[in-house]
Parts: C-alpha cells; structure tokens; sequence
C-alpha cells in the first residue's frame, strides 16, 4: 500500500471508474429492488397502522378489533413462518458442498453478496428499531393499553422484529455457507448481530408478564424495558465481524501482476 | 348470502375485505376498560353522575365533562394506594382535545393529588376540541403504580371547524404564545446549523474515500505504535478547527440564549392537597349478609341488612358497580344516552320494599343484565380475590339520594 | 483458502474498494440509525419524547450516560482500525436524523402532538467535541479526560437555546408553571400521568440556582468513566473471534 494508493483523491462518486475497469461487481439491481420491495412492505404496513390504529384498534374486545387487527396478526405470522423457512431452506440447500476450488474473483463477488446481505438486514433493522419502535411508544403513552397485541405490538412484536430475525439469519446463513472463510465456524460478531432482534422475543415474554402483573406504568426508559435494550447492545459485536470480512477482502484486493483465470 | 359468510371466514379474504373500506373508516371506539380485571373495576372508584356535553361541536369549540367518585374503600390491598399519588385525567386518543382545565372540588388539577378512600369528590374538566373525529369520552384517575382506573364514557363528535387551530397563552412577561408552534422555528434552526456543521465533519472524511478498505489495510500494516502516521496535518488542522468552531457556538449560543430569556423558572411539579367531601350518608346503615352470582341467568343477588336512621322511608333506586348502572325502573326512568352508556335499565329488583325511618329490613337486590357478560365481569369468578364493592342508591320519599357502599366475598353459582 | 487475488491492477483495487465504501457506509449509517434510536428510546426515552421531561436535575445526568454509548464503543472500532475520528459525530448525526423522522411520523402525525412538544434535543456538538479531541490528542485516555468531561458538562448549554423559551414562566389557574409544563397539562397524553415525569422536586439543599452546574459537573465526571468503560466494551466487541464448536 502507497500513499498515493491511500489518498487517491476518489471520491465516493468514483461510478466512472467503476464502469471501465473489470472485476466482479455488486450484485446492484438485486439489492436495489430489495430495498425498494421492503420500504413499500414497512410503508404499506404503516400506512394501514396509521389508518386504522386510532379508528378500530382501542379496544381489543370490539369485533372490529378482531377484524382488523387480529386477523392481520395471523396472517402476518402465517406469511412470516412460510418466508423464514422457505429463505432459510433456499440457502440452505442451494449451498456448495466443497468451496476449495472457488475463483478469487467469485469470492470478491460473494463478500459484496455479504455486505448487499448486511444492507438489506440494517435496512430492515432501521424500520424496526427507529419507525417501528417508537410508534409503540408514542401508542401506549396516549391510549388505555387493553391487551398484549396492541396495534402497535402487532406491528412491532409479530411483524418488524420477525422480519429483522428473517433477514439477519439469512444473512448469516448465507454467509457461512457461501464464503470459504466462514466456512465450517461460526464468526461470534455476527452471530451477536443476528442473536439480538432473536432475544427480543424472550424478553417479550417478560414484559408482558411484568406489565400485567407490577408494572402499570407506560413510562418509556423504565427498567422494565431495559432487557430490550441489552439485546440492542448485542449489535456492539459488529466490529469483530467487520475485521474478519476485511481482513480477508484485504487479501482478496490485493493487485497482482499476473491476470488471473476469472 | 351463505358464499359470502363463507367467504368471510377465510383469514384471507377477510383481511382483504377489511382492508377495502379503510379509507371510510371513520369509527371510534371505547378503549381500555373491559380488560381491566372486574374486581379491580368494582373496587377501585366509582363513577355518578357523568355528564358530558355538548355531545357534538367543531374544532375548536369547548366541551365539559364533570361527575363525581368516590375512592372505594375496599380498594385491593395489594395495589398500590389511590391515597398516595394520583392525577386526575381524561380517556381520549391522545391530544384530540386541549385540556383547559380540570377540577376537582374547586382545586386544580395542573398537579399530582392525592384522593382519600370512601370520600367524595366532585370533578370538572373543559376541553377545546382539535382534532375532528368521534371520541369516547371518560374520565381516568392515574394512580401511581396502579395504572389508570377508567370511568364511564359518552360519545363526541366533533366535527370540523373554521380556520386554523390554535392556543394562545399569556405568559407571566406579557407576550401572547401559540402552544401549538411557539418556539418550534428556533429548535428547527438550530438543529440545522448543528446538523450542518456535524455533515461538515463527515464530509471532510468522506473527502478521503475510498477509506473503508484503504485505511484499514494501512493502519494494519503500520501497527498500533505507528498507525497515527496515516493522519495529515491538515486533518489537525481540521480537528483544531472544527473543536474551536464547536466550542464557541455552544457557549455562544448558551449566553445568546440567556440575553434572548432572560426569566425563566424551572419545571414545575410537586403534589398539591385536594380537600375531600363527606357522602353524608351516616343515617344508612348496610350489611352484606350474602352476595351470590348466577352465572346460567347473569344475575346477582344481593342479601342486605338495612338500617334507615333517617326521617323519611327509603328504597334501593341503583346499584352501580364497574361503571355499570343497574337501574330500579320503579323509581329511575333513565335510558343509556348512547350505544356504549353503560346503564342497565329495569335491571335492578328488589325485594322488600321501603324501609321506614328507624328501621332495620333485610332486603334482596337482583341486578340482571347482559352488561355482566358484555362488559366481562362475569370473569370476577377467575380473579384471584373474588370480591365485589358497589354503590347502593337509596331514594328518600323526598327524592333525596344518598350512596352507600357495600362490599365483600361474592360467591359464583354455576347452575 | 485460496491465497490468490481477486484483483489484477491498481484500477481494479481502487474499484473494489469503492464498492466496498458504497456498501459499507449506508450500512454503517443505517446500523447507527437503528441501534442509536433503539438504545436511546429505551434509556433515555421519555427525557427525549418530551419538552416538558427536560428538567435541571436528571435529564443533563441521564442523557451524557446513554449517549456516550455508541460514540465510545464504534469510536474505538473506527479509530483503533481504521484511524476515522467521526463515531460521535456520525452516530449522534444518524441519532438525530432517525430522531427527526421518527418523531414526525409517530408522534406528530400518528399520536398528534405538535411538533414544538416532542422536538428531540441536539448533541452533535458534544460528538464533535469527542472526535476532535480523538484526533488531536491520538489517546483514548485524553478524549475521556477531556472531551468526555465537555460531553457531560456541556449537554444543558448547548441545548438551552432551543429550549430556554419553553422555560418561560406562565400563570396557569392560579398555578406557577413554564410554557413546558403548560404543553405537557394542555396535550392529552392519557397514559402519561403528571406524576410520571422523573424530574427535578424541590429540596431544601438546592442552593438557589446552582442546580444546573451541578448536575453539569457531576454529569461530566461520570462521562469521563462511561467513555472509558464504553471504549473497553467497543475492545471487546472489534476482537475478530471465531466459535469452531458451537454445542
């Protein structure tokens, strides 16, 4: 590495360069149409919550509520279980048994797989930790809570949380079964990654005992929710991951003089 | 006909049927209080005498809603106290209406209070509509560590109003405020100049890209002890620029702040004392001899010991438990005001009669309606503590009411 | 593993590796995004949501403590590795913006609170601060001596001209209150009881107006440990570590 290697004066808008010179690209179009494909799912979803929420969502006892609120919560557990099993199934069984002869270039391809993977969990993980998280703070500070699948529990709890655990195990399942490196052990940093939105579930399961049995109160940064939180902490552990991927994509971008076979 | 039933119950075409019509949807409901546990309805507060009016206005308009209660005096020992810390507030959606005021016999309600059990309090609140809609209106009483305990509700519709909603307020330096967007131009500038200026930061190490894989290598083949070599005098210079810039602006817009408001008070709060009433009630004097629930014909039967010290013959004209009112039709001609008014009429009767002044009779009250099943209190029977409080309304031969409550171990019957 | 590479010319490395920023720096914003907004909804929360929570006594102690996190633990990650003095700034910067977006959509369009109630504080001066104490002290011990110490210390002044006005006394029933006050008792929030706001009651030791420095200076000292502490656990989280035996 040079200096002048290091201060190439690119910038991020380096997109000509990118079009001229040869390698393994991003798998872009893929990523693209992902990304779009969740912000219209999370945005439907919202925009159904936000319709109906304050309309027939109070009172878990009227018909209405079960209509339209339970019946979504069903149905999004249903769709939910099929998507998991069957993304998990594909990488699963859609893996190469032997990855010893795989090309440099084809495993350069694959760490851009990894982090277009990573892309698509983060984004997941955006909606569901920021947009979806607090409008269930922003629900129960100002109705009667009357039931564990409140609106926004249904949209948080059984719809965001499970998708994140879907896209985050598939990122690691792909991961270890694609990438020679992550071949046959498991990197510790990412399975923290992924184990955290998993832990939710659990510590759902505590809240909810706690809020009906002594805490009473929906005051947000009570310590009732900080299991929550120690399960956000588990995201600290990307760091580790990061360092495995680079030192490996380090190897990997390291210019020979000799063309390679592709 | 029967295709569409059918049709109605496949999960999926139900979703999709609800989901055509939500953009009518224009509904609202009651919320809250049926999951609340009955033993905890009936023993906590009990709500007479809502009033809530107008029941339609525009935005903008006000509406009042006032009543009484009275803090149980079989509240449950293992929840936490009305009399320690409570806060008189209001069953809506959120912020669909401004609170003006709120009373409770003649204090403020800005504040914490406290309510003492088996006295009586008077409350009024008014309200400004702003936000068109149909609510539900109810009382709530906070208890800290207890939750909300829900009074009974009414209907409001409000519709839309003329003009733009606003809030004006004077404060004690003279100047008339907006509360819906006083100050919100001053946070939204200054979060951008300090939003620019940390963009400004990033973007000077996004100068540097690609770094993400660059510096990483670099900084491994340097090694801990030579690694800083990567950085430039120029990123000093930045680093020192950019503290000194970050520096000034905070203590320059601290003394700004203080020039800008000058008088300010801090957050104001502490509890203040609400002075009880007293139900005036000494000359009748009730014993539950026995308290049973008929689940097959949602009845309650009630066997009473009562004593009338007063001067004139008194009968049982209500009995009201959970917010729901069981009506005598002999004396009380009251239909519920609306679909969700939880009053039971010509569902109390009662056996015994009048009770002349200095007697004692045994009495046997039956309150029978389907609001036991609807409004779920027929689940007292699963409550860990099974046992019930409620207010008897005795009439006078005068027309004078007085409220009594009973309470004690209420025993199921299955068949 | 195969030892070759996958890159024949600088021009193709240099490609690779803006590929990688491409990937890599969305990721790291929307993970800031996320994990910030979360951790800082579940512990400093309330504190945030709400103008009339913003008191003396516990919010400038509270909110140094948790928002210390993220910039101590990748602040470690993107110096020790890659020498990027941007984790305070950058996070708060993502804290601010998923702040923004959130408050707009949950609590003012879905719950309907005006904005001017529930707008969140600003911190990106105090990242700032930390960065450029990184950068020009290159010592993880002199960043939380220093701008650990101003992190803490300066949370209230920097935030005070956004919220001085909402501090202006108002004469309300015949009761004392600020404008803020005023907000949280005029806006329903039917789950959210007066009594329920942890902030500031009076006590016969606050001597006079000196409560605010105070809680600054305390806040401050407790910064310079929490940074300390939060860049150990960023240590722990940057260790490459693989499990070979998983059960």
């Amino acid at each position: 590495m040079t200096a002048s290697t290091l201060n190439t004066g690119s910038t991020l808008a380096g997109r000509t360069a990118r079009e001229k010179v040869g390698g393994p690209d991003a798998p872009w179009a893929r990523l693209g149409g992902t990304l779009v494909a969740i912000a219209v799912l999370f945005a439907a979803y919202r925009i159904y919550q936000h319709a109906t929420a304050f309309t027939v969502g109070l009172d878990y006892f009227e018909p209405a509520f079960q209509t339209y609120w339970m019946t979504l919560l069903y149905a999004e557990l249903a769709i939910e279980a099929v998507l998991g099993v069957g993304m998990l199934s594909w990488i699963w069984f859609t893996r190469e048994k032997d990855l010893s002869g795989l090309a440099p270039a084809e495993e350069l391809r694959r760490y851009y797989g990894m982090f277009a993977w990573l892309f698509v969990y983060g984004f997941t993980i955006f909606f569901t930790t920021c947009i979806f998280t607090e409008a269930d703070a922003a629900w129960h500070q100002v109705t009667v809570r009357d039931t564990d699948f409140t609106p926004t529990h249904i949209g948080l709890f059984y719809f965001a949380i499970p998708m994140s655990i879907i896209m985050g195990t598939s990122a690691f399942l792909w991961t270890h079964t694609r990438l020679p490196q992550f071949r046959g052990r498991v990197s510790f940093g990412f399975a923290l990654l992924v184990a955290g939105p998993i832990m939710i579930m659990p510590n759902l399961g505590f809240n909810e005992w706690g809020h009906t049995f002594f805490y009473a109160e929906e005051l947000f940064a009570a310590p009732i929710h900080w299991g929550f939180v120690l399960l956000g902490w588990s995201a600290f552990a990307v760091g580790g991951m990061i360092v495995q991927a680079l030192q490996r994509i380090v190897e990997l971008t390291e210019p020979q003089e000799k063309p390679l076979d592709a | 006909m029967k295709q569409q039933i059918d049709a109605w119950r496949k999960p999926y075409l139900r979703l999709i049927l609800c989901i055509l019509p939500l953009l009518t949807a224009d509904i609202a409901l009651a919320h809250g209080e049926r999951a609340q546990q009955p033993g905890l309805r009936m023993r906590t507060v009990h709500w007479v005498d809502l009033e809530v009016f107008p029941n339609q206005l525009k935005v903008g308009e006000e509406l009042t809603i006032r009543g009484k209660f009275i803090p149980s005096k079989y509240w449950p020992e293992h929840m936490a106290s009305i009399e320690d810390t409570a806060f008189l507030n209001v069953g809506v959606p959120g912020p669909a209406f401004l609170r003006i005021d709120s009373r409770v016999n003649g204090v403020p309600m800005i504040r914490s209070t406290a309510f003492q059990v088996g006295k009586l309090y008077e409350y009024e609140m008014t309200l400004r509509a702003r936000t068109a809609g149909r609510y539900h209106v109810h009382p709530v009483i906070s208890v800290q560590d207890a939750g909300p305990i829900i009074g009974n509700g009414l209907w409001v519709e409000v519709l839309p109003g003329s003009g733009a909603f606003s809030a004006p307020v004077q404060t004690l330096l003279g100047e008339t405020i907006d509360l819906e967007t006083y100050g919100l131009a001053n946070v939204l500038g200054w979060s951008a100049l300090w939003f620019a200026l940390g963009l400004a930061w990033f973007g000077y190490w996004l100068t540097k890209c690609p770094i993400i894989i660059p510096r990483f290598r670099r900084v491994q083949e340097l090694g801990p002890e030579r690694a800083d070599e990567i950085l430039t005098p120029a990123d000093r210079r930045a680093g020192a620029l950019f503290f000194t810039v970050t520096f000034l602006l905070i203590t320059g817009g601290y003394f700004w702040a203080e020039e800008r408001w000058p008088i300010t008070t801090p957050l104001q709060t502490g509890k203040i004392e609400t002075p009880p009433r007293e139900l005036d009630n000494e000359h009748v004097q009730v014993r539950v001899l026995d308290a049973r629930y008929r689940i097959p014909g949602r009845s309650f039967r009630l066997e009473l010991e009562v004593t009338n010290r007063g001067d004139e013959a008194i009968r049982v004209a209500e009995f009201t438990t959970a917010t729901v009112r069981f009506l005598n039709a002999q004396l009380l001609n009251e239909m519920p005001r609306d679909s969700h008014d939880l009053v039971a009429p010509d569902s109390l009767r009662v056996e015994g009669g009048a009770i002349p002044p200095g007697a004692t009779r045994t009495l046997v009250v039956f309150a029978e309606d389907a609001l036991w099943e609807t409004q779920r209190l027929t689940t007292l029977i699963y409550d860990p503590d099974s046992r019930f409080a409620g207010l008897l309304h005795f009439i006078d031969t005068r027309g004078r009411r007085t409220l009594v409550e009973i309470g004690g171990p209420m025993i199921p019957r299955f068949t | 593993m195969n030892t070759q590479s996958a890159v024949r010319t600088t021009a193709e490395q240099h490609r690779a590796h803006v590929i990688f920023d491409w990937l890599a720096i969305p990721i790291i914003v929307l993970l800031f995004m996320g994990i910030f907004s979360f951790h800082f909804a579940l512990t400093v929360g309330d504190w945030d949501y709400w103008v009339d929570w913003r008191d003396r006594r516990w919010w400038p102690l509270v909110t140094p403590l948790s928002l210390l996190v993220l910039p101590g633990v990748f602040g470690y990650l993107l110096w020790e590795k890659f020498r990027i003095p941007v984790a305070g700034t950058l996070s708060i910067l993502c804290l601010a913006a998923a702040s923004w977006i959130s408050r707009t959509l949950n609590f003012e369009l879905f719950a309907g609170f005006p904005m001017n109630m529930v707008w969140p504080s600003t911190y990106v001066g105090l990242g700032l601060l930390l960065d450029c104490t990184l950068l020009l002290t290159r010592s993880f011990f002199w960043t939380g001596f220093i701008g650990g110490f101003l992190f803490g210390l300066l949370i209230y002044p920097l935030n005070w001209p956004l919220l001085a006005p909402f501090h202006v006394p108002v004469e309300y029933n015949g009761t004392l209150v600020t404008v803020a006050d005023l907000q949280g008792y005029q806006y329903i929030r039917t789950a959210m009881p007066e009594y329920v706001r942890i902030i500031e009651e009076s006590t016969l030791r606050t001597f006079g107006e000196a409560v605010t420095p105070l809680t600054a200076v305390f806040a401050a000292f407790i910064a310079i440990l929490n940074y300390w502490f939060w860049v150990w656990i960023g240590y722990l989280g940057a260790k490459a570590i693989w499990i070979r035996k998983v059960v």
